[in-house]
């Protein structure tokens, strides 16, 4: 291989671009738990109590709107136990399913624990599940061909239009949810394209999730090349000038993979092994955070991180899961622009570099960088980018309600976007903390990026809904795929980038 | 750097050390741009390419992948549900690492960005996951030199700050910029609490030590040697102090200390209770690695000697509660008073010939130890059992001393993180030498949040109002929180048995105070 290749050096440094958070707003809840709210003493009941009465009023403006015109002129009944039969009506409540395979508590307590248990099921439906819509006064059952082709989950708020049959239940004609929620000054997207055209810069955030350090099958040199291309370093110049753009780095989730004896398959070897030794310290190496935390370390240096917690890693398993400690990530927490943050979370991002007078604190600098572009002052700042990152829990507990031909990650993702609830099934089969005085998994207002991670395969859509857009990207796992996904701050255009490490000989390892 | 350089380093280390150098670590090791260390590599590699001694290189490839092969689900989407499916189109890069045989790969691109050598190695590598091996050095190379990160092309963000800036840990801000700045710093800011700690420390430990003495009898109930054992050495060795110091008030536990000190010198001397070794040997192992490493000689010298003294008053109490008193209104003492002369009794061999033993050592060796050994060591390393007894011998000439010393012990070590350190008791279990299961007490530092500090100091209040009520002599301390001001020897001594036992308490103080508040 005679072959030369050769790398020019760039002319002048390439400087990364830049983009800042800002602090977060009303409808861009902090998920963070505090001494306020971090009783467990409540019920869960009060969570769907919140969510029935801050959704009842989109729903039911909804619902005029869409029904008003229909013959016999239904009205809304506020109470569920107050249908009349046979007269058409409508009434708001909250969706639940009866579905015999759900997992049950009374089933686990009464069963008996000589026999393992058996393995969690990929799917919880069966034909047998039951619709029903429930609010303050009682339940009604659903019944009826439109609730077929309608993907419908625990917990979701829901207006039904229909007739109670003689049986007791409710024939559903029509179904409407809330539609997508408000976006932030949604007015003038149309600037915004055309803006981005005239300059040549794009900011762009990084999504990547699943980097599974630690797991059996080793991405390490996917990795290594993840880090190298966000510091600019692997390619030519023109990868190092892609990379530049990128402004920060989200990681969605499962960082660390699993422990070993965790997953269903090597527990029988583990079985094995502690017979012989007593314990198995193998499972307990601290080797996997020291590999994460030097890469991050490695990334650190280039370019902002944020890192959500999930589903594998060391955190809580009830949502909101809390950020890891920093000090878990040596020296790589040393850079302020390190941030562990809550799974679900929101990240305002505004493109470009804060004001020039206040760049010394963010939170002060960013709000008054708000006002300063709100006045519409002489160099007019794009408006801000509402990014909301989970690592997945919720939508792959979603996935199990539905039968998987007709329903879609990507279709149900994009549900709760016109229910205005991230995380429907929340209490019922997702696990998470009894808040009292609200329910932070509504969304309130519409984010302009919403990355979900820990997805089996990459996927991404652009949701409108008159003039609010939405970009929704399923983040497959790092380690299985070696999929970074880029999306642009400006105009929301995805971008994929996509490592592989080609083993010797013929076997194709994308690990 | 000249390419003779370059080549003659790639040489040593690739065919000469059978390392792989990849162009990363090639930039950072020479400090040229990563792009001219790319280049670098394909020259050495090309002009070796023939020779008998050859290098295997890894490609790199980026590029547009052909679309075919990177989304033949996209079509299918719907019956594949969990296939891939945008809208529009989706710009993809390809990265990709490749041995040189498989360069052909390179085929599967519809349109490439780049091609460059990723590494060379001395043999062809079976697993692409060894490009990994050069990076951990790398790391450290580019955190030495902060520069370097500039000059070898490291595309870096202005968002990307330490964490000095961060306004939550002020405290921190100055030691963190500084570790910046330089790779020594870290270093430097670790220094202030491994001197802390030793003063802080040492005069936790024998508390935590004596408690567990209290403790133990109480909690297993009844002696069982064979289960055991090496926790009855250790009571039996506080026990066994206390009968010296019946008997000889005054005299053997100086001398035992002293002896103490000698031992810690010359370990080996296999004359030394061999009953007591292994409890000690923990002891010792503890010391030397729960508080970070101790300051060097020439330092011990000139900083040693008010820890010493601040641990050995509060030895006293302590040694005050457990011996001496017959009147303590609290129970624990007495207890341990009970179950001190019931153990005499059961483990009497044990204790006795302990105690024979360390009691002619002790003539012997107390007057030696007293010629040689400086003050200074004997705070340091003496061994906490032993400073019990002490501490009443040596309450009088350390006081001075103490009170000025006490008030750096009162600064918060920070923690390289920027977070205010608290000590905490935490226990641990160990195989000893005769392959008992010991499980021991010992302090360490924990970072805290900033809001939490009050939290410790009102329990080191609390703690510290107890105390004055077991004391023996608590009529006179009253007053005791203003002791730490009082010239007086005895109010020093109980100030320093409140700050000890603030902390050798913590536990089950933090503890009851949290059922308390939720009962409240």
């Amino acid at each position: 291989m005679s072959l030369l290749y050769s790398v020019p050096i760039p002319d002048a440094p390439i400087t990364r671009l830049r983009s800042t958070v800002l602090p977060a707003t009303d409808t861009t809840p902090s998920f963070s738990m505090n001494a306020k709210n971090k009783s467990f003493k409540h019920q869960y009941a009060n969570i769907y109590f919140v969510r029935l009465r801050h959704l009842r009023t989109p729903i039911e403006k909804e619902a005029l709107r869409r029904w008003k015109d229909v013959a016999g002129s239904p009205k809304l009944v506020p109470r569920v136990l107050d249908v009349l039969k046979g007269q058409l009506c409508y009434i708001v409540g909250t969706v639940y399913m009866e579905m015999p395979l759900k997992p049950n508590v009374l089933e686990d307590i009464g069963r008996d624990h000589s026999i393992p248990a058996p393995p969690p099921l990929d799917k919880i439906h069966s034909p047998n599940d039951s619709i029903m819509l429930e609010d303050e006064s009682g339940r009604i059952q659903l019944v009826g061909d439109r609730l077929k082709n309608t993907q419908l989950v625990t917990g979701v708020i829901a207006g039904a239009l229909g007739v109670e049959t003689i049986s007791g239940e409710f024939e559903v004609v029509d179904i409407c949810f809330p539609g997508m929620a408000p976006q932030e000054e949604s007015g003038d997207d149309d600037v915004e394209e055309n803006e981005s055209v005239d300059q040549g810069q794009e900011e762009y955030v990084a999504f990547i999730s699943g980097l599974d350090i630690g797991s059996q099958s080793p991405s390490e040199a996917q990795t290594q090349m993840l880090a190298e291309y966000l510091s600019g370093e692997a390619g030519g110049i023109d990868d190092q000038i892609s990379a530049s753009q990128i402004t920060r780095l989200m990681i969605l989730g499962n960082s660390l993979a699993p422990i070993a004896g965790a997953g269903t398959e090597v527990e029988p070897e583990k079985g094995k092994k502690s017979c012989r030794y007593g314990y198995d310290n193998t499972s307990f190496s601290p080797h996997p955070t020291i590999n994460l935390s030097a890469h991050l370390h490695d990334i650190a240096r280039s370019i902002p991180i944020h890192l959500l917690p999930g589903a594998s890693d060391p955190s809580g398993t009830i949502l909101p899961q809390q950020s890891f400690p920093r000090a878990m990530f040596g020296k790589a927490s040393r850079y302020s622009s390190f941030s562990c943050e809550t799974n679900p979370t929101y990240v305002r991002l505004s493109p470009g570099p804060p004001d020039e007078p206040i760049s010394k604190g963010k939170g002060k600098s960013t709000s008054s960088l708000k006002l300063a572009s709100t006045s519409g002052s002489a160099k007019p700042k794009r408006r801000p980018r509402t990014v909301l990152a989970t690592s997945g829990q919720p939508l792959s507990d979603m996935f199990k309600y539905l039968p998987s031909p007709p329903a879609t990650r990507l279709n149900l993702a994009e549900a709760t976007l016109r229910w205005r609830h991230m995380a429907p099934t929340a209490p019922d089969t997702l696990w998470c903390h009894p808040f009292f005085h609200s329910d932070p998994f509504i969304l309130a207002q519409t984010p302009d990026i919403y990355a979900i991670g820990c997805q089996p395969n990459f996927s991404s859509r652009l949701v409108r809904e008159g003039k609010r857009r939405c970009r929704i990207v399923l983040i497959p796992s790092f380690s299985e795929s070696g999929v970074l996904v880029l999306v642009s701050l400006k105009t929301l255009d995805v971008r994929l980038v996509r490592f592989a490490a080609e083993s010797r000989g013929n076997a194709m390892v994308e690990v | 750097m000249s390419s003779g350089n370059i080549s003659d380093y790639l040489t040593k280390r690739i065919l000469t050390e059978k390392n792989i150098v990849t162009f990363r670590s090639l930039s950072r090791e020479l400090g040229i741009h990563v792009n001219q260390a790319k280049t670098d590599l394909a020259e050495y590699y090309s002009s070796n390419v023939g020779g008998p001694e050859r290098t295997h290189a890894t490609y790199l490839i980026s590029g547009e992948p052909h679309r075919l092969a990177s989304r033949e689900s996209n079509g299918v989407e719907d019956m594949e549900v969990d296939g891939e499916d945008f809208d529009g189109d989706v710009k993809e890069t390809k990265v990709m690492l490749v041995d040189e045989t498989d360069l052909e790969a390179k085929k599967s691109f519809l349109r490439i960005h780049s091609i460059h050598i990723y590494s060379l190695s001395p043999m062809p590598l079976n697993d692409l996951a060894l490009v990994c091996y050069p990076t951990e050095a790398l790391q450290d190379a580019e955190v030495q030199k902060p520069d370097l990160s500039i000059a070898v092309g490291r595309v870096s963000s202005a968002d990307v700050e330490l964490l000095a800036i961060v306004p939550k840990t002020k405290a921190l801000a100055t030691v963190a910029a500084s570790s910046s700045i330089s790779s020594r710093s870290p270093e430097l800011q670790k220094f202030p609490s491994p001197r802390e700690s030793p003063s802080i420390n040492s005069t936790a430990k024998p508390k935590v030590k004596a408690e567990k003495t209290e403790d133990g009898p109480t909690l297993s109930g009844k002696i069982n040697f064979g289960r055991a054992k090496p926790a009855d050495l250790k009571r039996t060795d506080s026990k066994l102090k206390a009968i010296i110091k019946k008997e000889e008030p005054a005299e053997p536990s100086t001398s035992k200390a002293t002896v103490e000190i000698e031992k810690k010198a010359t370990r080996p001397e296999p004359k030394r209770g061999v009953k007591r070794k292994s409890a000690l040997n923990m002891d010792d192992s503890e010391e030397e690695q729960s508080p970070p490493p101790a300051p060097p000689p020439a330092a011990k010298t000139s900083k040693a000697p008010s820890p010493s003294e601040s641990k050995a008053k509060p030895l006293v109490r302590v040694k005050k509660g457990v011996v001496l008193s017959d009147d303590e209104d609290d129970g624990e003492p007495s207890q341990s008073k009970r179950f001190s002369k019931l153990k005499v009794s059961t483990s009497e061999s044990e204790a006795e010939t302990a105690l024979r033993a360390m009691m002619e050592i002790d003539d012997d060796e107390v007057t030696k130890v007293s010629r040689h050994t400086t003050e200074p060591s004997q705070g340091d390393e003496t061994d906490k059992d032993v400073e019990m007894d002490t501490a009443e011998d040596s309450q009088p000439d350390p006081l001075p001393t103490t009170k000025a010393k006490r008030k750096p012990k009162k600064e918060v070590p920070v923690g390289s993180n920027g977070l205010k350190k608290r000590r905490v008791i935490k226990s641990r279990s160990t195989v000893d030498a005769k392959g008992y299961f010991v499980t021991e007490d010992y302090s360490s530092y924990e970072s805290v949040d900033e809001e939490e500090p009050e939290t410790p100091l009102k329990t080191k209040v609390k703690n510290l109002k107890k105390s004055a009520s077991v004391k023996t002599e608590a009529e006179e301390e009253p007053s005791l929180t203003k002791a730490a001001a009082k010239p007086q020897a005895k109010g020093a001594g109980t100030a320093g048995a409140k700050l000890k036992r603030g902390a050798g308490s913590k536990g089950p103080n933090a503890l009851t105070n949290y059922f308390g508040k939720s009962t409240k």
